[in-house]
């Protein structure tokens, strides 16, 4: 289990993490969200010792993390970058073997990544010869090469089309379902709930809100309620109510403790309701409410 | 994995990615050629110019070409005579290097600088051959007399302090290994600096130091690339002597290098390596603090600074062999004596023990150097945007 416990930095007068703590379980896939320059980045930096933090430890199965450990984890930096005139396959056997693979399995371990990411018959092309989208597909290959316990991935989906989403979903869970511990940052909020058991969500260098999806889903203080009433969206007049627009169709949030039956009953009598929908909040919902409010 | 394996693998990296570029290879094959084909020209052109060439002019003495003739065939000289038509004519010919000398009116010698001891010679005995003959003619002295007396005296000359063809050999290799040393050592240091900046302007920097400590990789890329120059300096030395070798070398009173021997070479190779480290972690550092290869300039020249003052020294001493004094406390300076510890050993001027103590304070610097560079590059090496100072790059890092 990777464990980041309150982890506090500064930069200069800039409090860039104020107490960070969070677990990543092995067979888990946890995703990180936060809005630009939350701290996700600094974060997964302080994991490969990139950042020395000013306070807090990161520890692995309860060591500390250290060069040693770090070469069971795997990591993808928000910066992708690997060496533009060096052969692919020679690329990943060097990530490999620079994570303590032999020769012979870091180079079995490449064959496969590039068979099954479609890139075998590159894999002599030097990296700058190939497609944005199959590079980006290396720096994957690059990552998980070692085949770690531990994979921090910083926005692996930025960039991808949706046949790329879909095959590093399944990478992902793949390798969870190895028991290999997966953190990973992203903007794309659908898409963690997708993939995701667990989130973390980072506000302003602090950590707003954390732990099982579905479980926090269940224990938000709020509903997320659509109801239209003779074609159109009816407002429920209930106190604290709040409406949100998501992809140009909007619907409300209103507390956890609203009685639906009472709703319901008011919502017909001000008319024929033609669509209903009562449940608990989307991942979206619950980050514009952590992030926004 | 250990850390030596990881630098290992960061060092073979670094050598063969560079050795198997076309680039390398083409400019390695290019300079062989250059070198050895460099010495057949020298060997050609060399051998055309070996005729001393003389002049006449004025009123010169009956007779005076084919006793000049005569008395370079005394002193063993090829020579070629020219007669010019006028004074002025000889001058501009002179001036100009087409001629070593003209014998102006038989009795004044024309030469841009003072001319050689033979020059000298052949002409005042065949100035004097002309006037006694004349003498001859006048007491009816016959033929066979007079050849018998023109037939000039060669004078031997006995060096009391004879310059020894084996020291100025070693001088000069001195001086020219001095110089292979600054060009090497300044070329291979920068390649370190590109590649240190290339790593952060691609960003491959990220994922290598989430691996690997930023020592190993310093250290490893500095032995990859050291490799490289090694063997660019063997093949090159190689082609040297394969063109000494093969190549018409006249004997153009060059001295012959080859007399220099294989411990010397060893030296050499002893003070690259030396100064190599330490101008390459000193690249290094100062590559870490950049982003972007367009602004090398802006650090390439502190090096170049550095080591300058090393050149300025060999070569005062080589022009003015008394003044050491200055060479000697150079030697001791750690970025300076990569360069001037070898002259000195080359020239036969070092203590055993001198030598030793300098290799000391050079290791010493060395990981110096190499601690001080890996904080630098760990504070530097994530960030972008414009160039980081070198004190921002300290306080970023923190132990």
């Amino acid at each position: 289990m990777l464990e980041v416990a309150n982890i506090s930095k500064r930069f200069g007068d800039v409090v860039a993490l104020r107490d960070v703590s969070f677990e990543v379980r092995p067979g888990r896939i946890m995703g990180f969200l936060g809005r630009n320059g939350a701290g996700k980045t600094t974060t997964m930096r302080t994991v490969f010792g990139l950042v020395a933090p000013d306070s807090g430890s990161v520890t692995y199965d309860g060591a500390v993390v250290d060069h040693d450990v770090r070469l069971a984890f795997g990591y993808m930096p928000e910066e992708r970058g690997l060496y533009p005139r060096m052969r692919v396959r020679d690329q990943l056997v060097y990530f490999g073997r620079l994570a303590g693979l032999s020769k012979g399995d870091a180079g079995t371990s490449a064959d496969r990544w590039l068979d099954a990411f479609g890139l075998a018959d590159r894999s002599h092309s030097k990296l700058e010869d190939l497609s944005h989208g199959n590079q980006q597909r290396v720096q994957l290959a690059a990552a998980i090469v070692a085949d770690p316990e531990v994979l921090v991935l910083d926005e692996p989906f930025s960039g991808l089309d949706p046949i790329g989403v879909e095959s590093l979903s399944e990478v992902l869970r793949g390798f969870a379902a190895g028991g290999t511990a997966i953190l990973f940052s992203s903007h794309q909020l659908d898409l963690v709930e997708d993939v995701c058991e667990d989130v973390t969500i980072i506000d302003q260098g602090e950590i707003v809100v954390q732990g099982d999806l579905e479980h926090i889903r269940e224990r938000a203080p709020y509903r997320r309620v659509e109801i239209w009433v003779d074609g159109r969206l009816w407002e429920p007049p209930v106190a604290d109510v709040r409406t949100v627009e998501a992809s140009g169709r909007a619907h409300h949030i209103v507390a956890a403790d609203v009685d639906v039956d009472e709703m319901l009953s008011m919502a017909q009598a001000s008319g024929s309701i033609t669509r209903f929908s009562y449940e608990p909040p989307s991942l979206s919902d619950i980050f514009q409410e952590a992030v926004l409010r | 994995m250990t850390d030596v394996a990881q630098i290992r693998l960061i060092a073979q990296r670094e050598f063969l990615e560079r050795v198997r570029s076309r680039v390398f290879i083409w400019t390695m094959i290019g300079l062989s050629v250059l070198v050895i084909g460099g010495m057949f020209l020298a060997g050609l052109i060399g051998s055309e110019a070996q005729a001393l060439r003389l002049g006449v002019a004025g009123e010169s003495p009956e007779g005076i070409v084919e006793d000049i003739g005569a008395a370079a065939l005394a002193f063993d000289v090829d020579v070629v005579v020219t007669e010019y038509p006028s004074v002025d004519a000889a001058s501009a010919a002179v001036e100009s290097g087409d001629v070593a000398a003209v014998l102006v009116d038989g009795s004044t010698i024309l030469s841009n600088r003072s001319p050689s001891g033979d020059t000298v010679a052949i002409l005042t005995s065949a100035a004097n051959a002309g006037v006694r003959r004349d003498i001859a003619s006048d007491l009816g002295l016959s033929e066979t007399d007079l050849a018998a007396i023109l037939v000039p005296v060669q004078v031997e000359v006995v060096e009391l302090d004879p310059e020894d063809p084996e020291e100025i050999a070693r001088t000069v290799a001195s001086f020219l290994s001095a110089l292979v040393l600054l060009t090497t050592i300044m070329l291979f240091g920068q390649f370190v600096a590109m590649g240190v900046v290339e790593e952060k302007q691609n960003r491959v920097v990220e994922v290598i130091l989430s691996k690997a400590r930023t020592t190993s990789l310093m250290v490893g890329k500095v032995l990859g690339i050291g490799a490289l120059g090694l063997i660019q300096i063997a093949t090159l030395g190689l082609a040297a002597m394969i063109g000494l070798a093969l190549a018409p070398l006249p004997d153009l009173g060059v001295p012959d290098l080859t007399s220099i021997g294989i411990t010397a070479v060893l030296w050499l190779g002893l003070w690259f390596i030396l100064g190599y480290l330490v101008y390459s972690f000193l690249y290094a550092t100062l590559g870490a603090t950049l982003t972007r290869q367009e602004d090398m300039q802006s650090v390439a020249f502190i090096p170049a600074l550095l080591i300058l003052p090393a050149y300025f020294l060999v070569s005062f001493s080589l022009s003015s062999p008394g003044s050491n004094g200055l060479v000697t406390i150079g030697s001791f300076f750690p970025f300076w004596s990569p360069i001037l510890m070898p002259y000195r050993i080359n020239t036969g001027d070092a203590e055993l023990w001198e030598v030793l103590v300098s290799i000391v304070i050079v290791v010493v610097t060395v990981i110096l150097l190499v601690r001080f560079g890996a904080r630098i590059y760990r504070g530097a090496a994530l960030r972008t945007g414009t160039k980081v100072s070198l004190r921002q790059a300290w306080l970023a890092a923190e132990d």
